[in-house]
């Protein structure tokens, strides 16, 4: 990041090439929609680009990005647009690509329909938690964040943080019951 | 004993997913494991808790890593938006609805200005009106009727039909003979 505040030639192309597609994922799970999803990382990138003389070093630069991104997604489900959609268990129709495993040929068929089950059951749960409790969750459990990260990122209290992933944790460890254990 | 122990386990509760995932501090750690050491059902939930963030890491990082979009597609676009004249041309995208009818606005002003420019009639003549002389005690006394005269000249506006078109004090010099 300091490269791209220096305006570095190809630095912040690396940037976006480094965590685009972790916050498209990101993205996608509260618009619901891989199309918007992108647009709202460009979006981001775009706001990182401009802002990018006023970022101070004081924490993680990733810390600082979902900020923004969570910022941006937080906002856009405020918007209401996607406030009560109901949640399907089955497989959307829109254009969400198909789960890719690494190596396909490795897992039976079988096991591939479970684990793609498992799958849409976990994405319908967290589509259910507020959105906030969502962002805690993921950022957390999948981007290795520390509570400290996660609160700079909502900007939010550390007790506030902890208890949304408490509550987070449970309720989707009791929707998916033994799915998860 | 039933007492004794569960208000202990309901304030450790709320501590166990942050203590699974290692995340509170030292000496409120130490205190929740020392509860869990001696509490078999509060190390059960620990345990199936851990079990739980497990999963869900697994789960939901196989999750996210399915969305896989092109990076290359997405880098072009991004690109061309930063290098387009204005960066924020979303913004100003939104702001069409404020600046076109305050243009339309300036437009069709201007248009009447020259439009009544050309086609009204001509000036009108001012004609000076003459009024009274002050009366001696506002020469007496400047200071209490500074605003006479025009208290004076709004008078005479206000009854411009009756007034005495009498000139000032100084303008009384009669008219020279013409020719």
């Amino acid at each position: 990041m300091l490269a791209a505040q220096r305006d570095e030639r190809g630095a912040f192309e690396a940037l976006f090439r480094k965590y685009g597609r972790q916050l498209a994922a990101f993205a996608r799970q509260f618009v619901g929609n891989q199309a918007r999803a992108e647009e709202l990382v460009q979006d981001v990138f775009l706001h990182v680009f401009e802002t990018r003389r006023r970022y101070v070093p004081r924490a993680r630069f990733a810390t600082w990005l979902y900020r923004i991104a969570t910022n941006a997604c937080l906002s856009e489900v405020r918007r209401g647009e996607y406030r009560g959609r109901i949640v399907s268990l089955e497989p959307p129709d829109d254009d969400t690509p198909a789960p890719q495993y690494p190596d396909p040929d490795a897992r039976s068929g079988e096991e591939l329909v479970m684990r793609r089950e498992a799958g849409q059951r976990i994405n319908a749960v967290l589509a259910a938690l507020p959105a906030q409790q969502r962002a805690a969750l993921l950022l957390a459990r999948v981007e290795g964040f520390s509570y400290e990260e996660v609160a700079e990122s909502l900007g939010c209290s550390l007790s506030a943080v902890k208890s949304l992933i408490h509550r987070a944790t449970l309720t989707v460890r009791d929707r998916l019951g033994e799915e998860v254990r | 004993m039933l007492g004794w122990w569960r208000p202990r386990c309901a304030s450790i509760r709320p501590d166990l997913v942050a203590w699974v995932d290692g995340q509170l501090s030292s000496r409120r750690a130490e205190r929740v494991r020392r509860h869990v050491d001696d509490c078999a059902t509060c190390a059960a939930e620990a345990k199936s808790l851990a079990a739980v963030i497990e999963s869900q890491r697994t789960g939901l990082t196989e999750q996210l890593a399915a969305v896989s979009p092109d990076i290359d597609r997405l880098w072009r676009q991004l690109s061309g938006r930063l290098h387009a004249p204005q960066a924020d041309v979303g913004r100003r995208r939104e702001l069409v609805w404020v600046w076109r009818p305050a243009l339309g606005l300036a437009v069709a002003a201007a248009l009447l200005w020259l439009g009544s420019a050309a086609f009204e009639e001509p000036a009108a003549v001012l004609i000076s009106v003459g009024v009274k002389a002050p009366p001696a005690k506002v020469t007496q006394q400047p200071e209490l009727f500074k605003d006479f005269a025009i208290i004076q000249d709004l008078d005479v506006l206000e009854r411009f039909d009756t007034a005495e078109t009498e000139p000032p004090e100084g303008d009384r010099t009669p008219p020279a003979d013409q020719g």
